[in-house]
């Protein structure tokens, strides 16, 4: 066998509560290694076109790569590969923790869920014993208590749990799997693809090892990763401030989302800044074989919810329910996440569905009634969480915002699609485009799941390039995006891999010293190529065009204030950045990969 | 014999673990070629909802009661390290070592389900290398040392702030 796979899939069909296991093919994983690839391929061939991503026929996939589980600092990430039902494109959602490797000691590379239980149920994995088991007791629990009753029920603390909340359940375009409490697949809705296959968990336990071709190089790069992370400053302050750490970054570079995305920076960062963040810590804890330890559980100090605590919250969350909806204070940002997490939504899309709303209620697009009479304004945390729950529970107008800003906004209308924040109907992150930054524009209008800051991560070294400029950005934008394809196929961390060198010969040697096989940075940069080709293809198959690659209106408007003031990104130089973009990918002037690419990659089959 | 430096032991600190697991994959894969936290001869129990870890370790007992509780003579004291070392030729795996050690620190392969006992990685333990000082601590969770200087060890971290 080849090193650090299990060599084992594991099927569950749940509508005919059908379990089986087929052999990972090999052949596949040398082009496609494993996680986003190697899931992205198993998607592409099985799923037939135009599914409806809520019905029986969607799939989800959990995918681990071969360095999973192995004494690679950070290698414990899977991910979850499905069609989304907020975009009706590829999604694909990462989570770290201890489940991921847990799978592998189970015995399985890749877990596909297909069908629909009958009723709700969870899967019970215990290396070859599969159970489907009754999960009506725990159907409308909130994904904290459903984690804890589990492992009650199955009698081990020790169990890895990924599970959704009552907005999975409820089918919400922002519901998330979570795992280990604080870990979460969080984008594009994949927790409503679980909520409707009745699915509320998966539980796995197992006691199988995994073996690496080298031990001894696999050995002596942990020893040396785990080293420099000592010498190097943003190593040191990760481990310290963990991804809070960025919002200073994108406050000063302005940024920050702000109100809605109104604004780049925010006025009261001071609160909400890493120094402010870490003022909450009450224990650094960390993912399975990793000593960055950036995982922050924090605690309430004041309020009503004093005492409360959380694993985060991330940068994200700090900026999405902190300055974009006008909140300066960490501890009710901390109780909105509390919120999000126990009921699993997406933080990022909450805060954004948030911001769309309250702008619709300033601009009257919305009335009193229309919002149940809520006091819509920024920074009222109080009622921004009664509307978290009217979220999950889908109450009132928490039925049209479940929905995610992209339908909400096509629902309403008048005018409101226009700062409604999303690409493709998945919502931004927490980072603003424009003329501040033309690199997560093409980021965000690159990325096939939507606008999203996972894929491709321009906030530094984009400061090296002229503002509010196209220049020097579809090069960027394609390395930064094919430094992370081969850790995201092996399948680890892209932040601890930072602290080691993430370029494409130390993926190459990495992957190389657990598989066993020969790798050169070349054939990393063909894998990169055929993963981001492959997954146009996907996109293209669901209907996805050039024009889908865009930003909200909003982003094209000009600022209002900070250091660009009166000027704007166009829609003009988005073109250009995406036209030099496709052009490096081989695909033609509208992003459709042309025969002679698909024919070098071997995806003219 | 009064000249004789204090042995060296396993001592760990909990309050300063973060979780990671490095120490068990370490230890499974040094002495079995695979990672498997299930055998790994050094335990991190998570309180994942808190953040919080316990350390489950041999502590190089003066008098172990593991060896005491073994009616084979699978297990010795070695008196050079004074480890506890097993001779699995010897060993009928009825795990009353498991029983006796009131530590809970001898665990039961779960591949072999016989008993697994640390043996120092023979004087330089693996677990201790590998276990990383976060800087939001003054000290590693895991140290290889004399009583002596683990009390010295944390005495400092009762002065480390994280600024």
């Amino acid at each position: 066998m080849v090193g650090g796979y299990t060599g084992q899939i594991l099927r569950v069909n749940l509508t005919r509560r059908q379990i089986s296991t087929e052999p990972v093919n090999l052949d596949l994983a040398r082009q496609y290694i494993g996680g986003r690839g190697y899931g992205a391929k198993i998607l592409m061939d099985e799923l037939p076109p135009h599914t409806d991503p809520l019905s029986p026929a969607n799939k989800i996939i959990y995918a681990t790569g071969p360095v999973t589980g192995t004494p690679v600092l950070g290698a414990n990430r899977y991910v979850v590969i499905t069609k989304s039902p907020e975009t009706g494109l590829f999604l694909d959602s990462y989570s770290g923790g201890g489940f991921a490797p847990e799978m592998k000691f189970a015995g399985y590379d890749f877990i596909i869920i297909e069908g629909k239980a009958v009723k709700p149920v969870y899967l019970w994995i215990q290396d070859e014993q599969v159970e489907v088991r009754d999960a009506g007791h725990l159907w409308g629990k909130t994904a904290w208590d459903a984690e804890t009753e589990l492992k009650q029920a199955v009698g081990d603390a020790a169990v890895r749990v990924s599970v959704i909340g009552p907005a999975g359940e409820n089918l919400s375009n922002l519901a998330l799997i979570q795992n280990d409490y604080y870990h979460q697949c969080g984008r594009g809705g994949a927790g409503a693809v679980m909520g409707s296959k009745n699915l509320k968990a998966i539980v796995v336990r197992g006691s199988r090892g995994i073996r690496v071709a080298d031990q001894p190089s696999v050995m002596s790069m942990l020893r040396e990763t785990i080293d420099r992370t000592d010498t190097m400053k943003p190593a040191v302050a990760r481990m310290l401030y963990g991804s809070p750490l960025t919002l200073d970054s994108t406050n000063l570079f302005g940024i920050l989302p702000t109100l809605n995305y109104k604004y780049g920076q925010f006025e009261g960062t001071a609160q909400i800044d890493a120094a402010a963040f870490r003022k909450k810590v009450v224990q650094d804890t960390s993912c399975f074989g990793c000593t960055i330890g950036c995982t922050k559980v924090t605690r309430i100090a004041t309020g009503d919810h004093r005492g409360e605590e959380i694993g985060g919250p991330e940068n994200e969350t700090n900026g999405l329910l902190g300055a974009n909806i006008g909140i300066a204070s960490m501890d009710e940002i901390i109780y909105l996440n509390i919120l999000c997490d126990s009921l699993g939504l997406d933080t990022i899309g909450v805060g954004n569905v948030i911001g769309w709303a309250v702008e619709c209620r300033e601009r009257g697009i919305l009335s009193n009634s229309d919002v149940d009479g809520l006091d819509l304004q920024f920074g009222n945390y109080r009622v921004f969480g009664e509307l978290i729950k009217k979220i999950a529970y889908r109450q009132g107008i928490g039925d049209l915002l479940a929905k995610g800003v992209r339908q909400a906004s096509q629902e309403v209308g008048k005018g409101s699609e226009e700062f409604a924040m999303h690409v493709k109907g998945l919502e931004y992150p927490a980072y603003r485009p424009g003329p501040a930054s033309p690199g997560f524009a093409l980021a965000y209008a690159i990325t096939e799941r939507g606008a999203c800051h996972r894929r491709a991560w321009p906030t530094l070294e984009e400061q090296m390039l002229p503002p509010n400029s196209t220049q020097g950005r579809a090069v960027l934008l394609k390395r930064l995006y094919d430094q992370r394809i081969p850790w995201h196929c092996a399948l680890t961390c892209d932040f601890a891999i930072l602290y080691r060198g993430a370029q494409l010969p130390e993926a190459a040697r990495t992957i190389a010293a657990v598989t066993g096989w020969e790798l050169t940075a070349g054939e990393m940069q063909e894998l990169c190529d055929r993963v981001a080709t492959l997954l146009r293809l996907f996109n293209s198959r669901e209907g996805a065009n050039m024009n889908d690659d865009t930003l909200a209106p909003r982003s094209f408007q000009k600022e209002a204030q900070g250091a660009h003031k009166g000027k704007a990104l166009t829609p003009e130089m988005l073109r250009e950045m995406l036209e030099e973009y496709y052009a490096l990918r081989g695909w033609d002037k509208q992003g459709i990969p042309t025969p002679t690419t698909l024919h070098k990659l071997g995806l003219d089959g | 014999m009064d000249n004789k430096p204090e042995k060296k032991h396993l001592f760990a600190d909990g309050a300063v673990c973060i979780g990671c697991h490095e120490c068990e994959i370490v230890c499974s894969i040094s002495y079995f070629g695979e990672v498997n936290p299930r055998r790994a001869r050094i335990r991190v129990d998570e309180n994942t909802r808190q953040g919080t870890a316990e350390i489950i370790h041999c502590r190089q007992c003066v008098k172990p009661a593991c060896v005491k509780a073994c009616s084979t003579g699978a297990l010795s004291q070695d008196t050079a390290m004074g480890r506890v070392v097993i001779d699995y030729d010897k060993c009928t795996g009825c795990l009353d070592c498991v029983k006796g050690c009131p530590f809970h620190a001898i665990f039961i392969d779960v591949r072999t389900k016989l008993p697994l006992v640390c043996d120092l990685c023979g004087g330089d333990p693996l677990c201790v290398q590998f276990c990383h000082r976060h800087p939001a601590h003054s000290h590693a969770a895991l140290h290889f040392a004399t009583g002596e200087e683990f009390k010295t060890i944390k005495r400092i971290t009762q002065n480390h702030e994280v600024k």
